[in-house]
């Protein structure tokens, strides 16, 4: 029984139903099965399957949201329920945000929604952001990497500003930097010192695996 | 087929759905000021979630005032832009990357590439309006008024810019006052259009309300420029985007023309569709030529000038590619009569400039208009007689007839007709070419210049924010 669940939870994810994984992941646990197991036997599979079928182009970015949204819509009501000892493993806590004078948040989401699929603990802090809301946030979520997210010209600037302030809150060497956004290069993460840029969604998950590893 | 891309009806069924968000959702305006002005003209204003709803009676009323006379002219302001002759062509931007004009390679472009690539775009034939096409990364802050006073003096051609504050609007203003010889003589033949985006759907950042308030003060035409994206900030199907692309323009439409009657306006689009295997937005793709020629036709609906984007590629160098995105853009705004042709220069999804681009800009241009000609269509007897007396196996080649009318035939300066051999011994890539012609008209390239007073007018009211060291050099 409790391996059909995990199956139809699994399957939930993939074919990106948010609602219908929130329905099962409540229906698991009323039948008291084990969280862990339904998001380490359900979801993870699930996201996982996402991930090779966009790898092997089947399937699209629209498809790796929703899929990932189903992920999260689950992770709501399982998380709550998890025991002491039994929590579920992430591979590190990051602050994301798109830095002040900039609205633009639909890039910064992606990264976020990818990054939460692939085990990351993320803490959005939303848009038009100044670097002392970045920091403020490190600080509370304990965070070792943040993502500075920038679409204009004009605003690319404010991603050095969270650097700096993070150097001047004494965080500096404590967290990994990584900047993205449309007029973002590797010449400019180089030069305001970031420690890493990435021109997409994808390959920001490779970047920030990465970072928190070396 | 591109001609009826979009039918009269479907125009129109377009703008009674954008109506129908725009009067029962609305869009937001998160600048109080503008809010109050709003309310106080009449729109339905919530306070708390700054959304500002257009009603079918203030439409109306702003489409009444909607001036339909709109044009640009050169900064002499005695010859018109020439719209009535067919689309015009206009510089790309604004990026803060250049592709090096001797290596190629993407690098942040700088105050002296602003310079350099207006020279071009005034040097250029087929260029019509020119832009500063890419940032001067190193003018840091007030960059946008540094380019403004490049492009016034590099080019006696029309041009457009914006600012990225509302308080550096009115310097802005004084430097096309100066130019035209004050702001009366500017607003009866203005060389100068500003353009903002909105954020799609149905925002628009609270410097760029400033920003356009402001320069609407000074009666400055504005072009109000989508650039939704569709399957991101739009929905994926191309008419869906469009009611997005037309119901933002539309709302803006209505607030300058309720709060600013007569305000000439342009009707902007330089939207593009998602690339849904990475996220990034190309700009060589199809859909975003037939995206934008649909805004054309919306433009035409409402008796304004169109502005769009198009002549576009995401090719990385000058390739195959490169040539196919650019006609492939190029094409439907051709073919549906878009005015304003926002692309010359463009490569990289639009995040870089390249000067060899801009050159082979110029020869691709020539050649699709040359297309956009069609069959002259005239009487036949001189022909008919013509081939009477050559029939059977006679020549044209030496006829009067010939050497009076094939100059009409289209000759590439660029482009490679010659035989392969002789292609091979001239040792010349088109690649080659073209950074050889950017560099003699940089060389030889003198725009007409403006007097010794105005130049220091500018230099003036640019040094009020830049700095005591900002003056033009030579």
């Amino acid at each position: 029984m409790s391996d059909e669940l995990y199956d139809k939870l699994c399957q939930s994810v993939v074919d990106g139903e948010p609602e219908e994984a929130a329905e099962l992941a409540q229906m698991a646990l009323d039948q008291g099965l084990d969280p862990l197991d339904c998001i380490n036997r359900g979801l993870t599979p699930g996201i996982d399957r996402v991930g090779e079928l966009f790898a092997t182009g089947d399937y699209y970015l629209p498809d790796l949201i929703i899929g990932g949204d189903a992920m999260k819509a689950a992770l709501a009501v399982l998380e709550p329920a998890l025991t002491q000892g039994r929590e579920r493993q992430i591979v590190a806590r990051v602050v994301l945000g798109t830095v002040q004078g900039d609205l633009h948040e639909i890039g910064k989401t992606l990264v976020g929604t990818m990054l939460t699929a692939n085990g990351f603990q993320v803490t959005d802090i939303g848009v038009d952001k100044p670097a002392s809301e970045f920091v403020a946030a490190v600080k509370d979520s304990g965070s070792t990497l943040v993502g500075a997210s920038a679409l204009l010209t004009t605003t690319m600037l404010h991603q050095q500003d969270v650097i700096e302030a993070l150097k001047e809150a004494g965080l500096r060497d404590k967290v990994k930097v990584m900047v993205g956004g449309a007029p973002i290069t590797e010449t400019w993460a180089d030069k305001i010192g970031a420690d890493g840029y990435a021109e997409d969604a994808i390959s920001a998950v490779a970047l920030a695996k990465k970072l928190v590893s070396g | 087929m591109l001609t009826e891309l979009l039918s009269w009806s479907v125009a129109e069924r377009v703008h009674e759905r954008s109506l129908e968000i725009l009067s029962e959702v609305g869009f937001c305006v998160p600048e109080p000021v503008a809010l109050d002005r709003l309310e106080g003209a009449g729109f339905p204003v919530d306070r708390a979630t700054q959304m500002v709803r257009l009603t079918p009676e203030l439409l109306d009323a702003a489409l009444d005032r909607l001036p339909h006379d709109v044009t640009l002219y050169h900064r002499s302001g005695r010859e018109e832009a020439g719209f009535s002759a067919g689309p015009r062509f206009m510089g790309a931007g604004t990026p803060v990357n250049v592709l090096d004009l001797h290596t190629g390679s993407r690098r942040p472009a700088t105050r002296q590439d602003v310079r350099n690539l207006v020279r071009l775009q005034d040097a250029l034939p087929q260029v019509d309006i020119v832009r500063p096409t890419v940032t001067a990364t190193d003018c840091g802050e007030y960059s946008d008024l540094v380019e403004i006073a490049e492009l016034l003096r590099g080019t006696g051609k029309p041009v457009v810019h914006r600012t990225l504050a509302p308080e550096r609007v009115d310097a802005a203003a004084e430097m096309l006052a100066a130019v035209a010889g004050g702001e009366d003589a500017f607003r009866a033949n203005p060389n100068f259009a500003t353009l903002y985006c909105p954020i799609s759907p149905g925002y628009f950042t609270p410097e760029n309300v400033g920003c356009m308030l402001r320069w609407a003060e000074h009666g400055v035409p504005i072009t109000l420029l989508s650039m939704a994206m569709g399957g991101a900030s739009a929905p994926a199907t191309l008419l869906g985007e469009l009611v997005v692309i037309n119901a933002d323009i539309l709302a803006w439409i209505a607030v300058l023309q309720i709060l600013y009657p007569g305000l000439p306006l342009l009707y902007g689009s330089v939207s593009a569709v998602l690339d849904m295997r990475t996220g990034l937005l190309p700009l060589g793709a199809p859909e975003r030529g037939m995206v934008n020629a649909g805004a054309a036709i919306m433009a035409r609906y409402y008796g304004l000038l169109s502005m769009c984007g198009g002549l576009s590629s995401d090719a990385k160098e000058l390739d195959a590619q490169a040539g196919f995105e650019k006609a492939v853009t190029a094409l439907p705004l051709l073919s549906v009569g878009a005015d304003i042709i926002y692309g010359v220069g463009a490569t990289d999804a639009g995040s870089s400039i390249s000067y060899t681009q801009m050159i082979l800009d110029d020869e691709l241009i020539a050649g699709l208009r040359r297309l956009m000609e069609g069959i002259a269509v005239h009487d036949l007897d001189e022909e008919v007689a013509l081939i009477k007396e050559k029939t059977p196996r006679g020549s044209f080649l030496g006829a009067r007839h010939t050497r009076r009318v094939f100059r009409e035939h289209w000759l590439p300066n660029i482009l490679s007709r010659e035989s392969y051999e002789t292609w091979r011994a001239k040792g010349e890539t088109i690649e080659q070419a073209c950074r050889r012609k950017a560099s003699e008209l940089l060389a030889s390239h003198n725009p007409p210049p403006l007097s010794a007073g105005v130049e220091a007018e500018l230099e003036r009211i640019v040094r009020r924010y830049a700095g005591p060291g900002f003056h033009f050099g030579p």
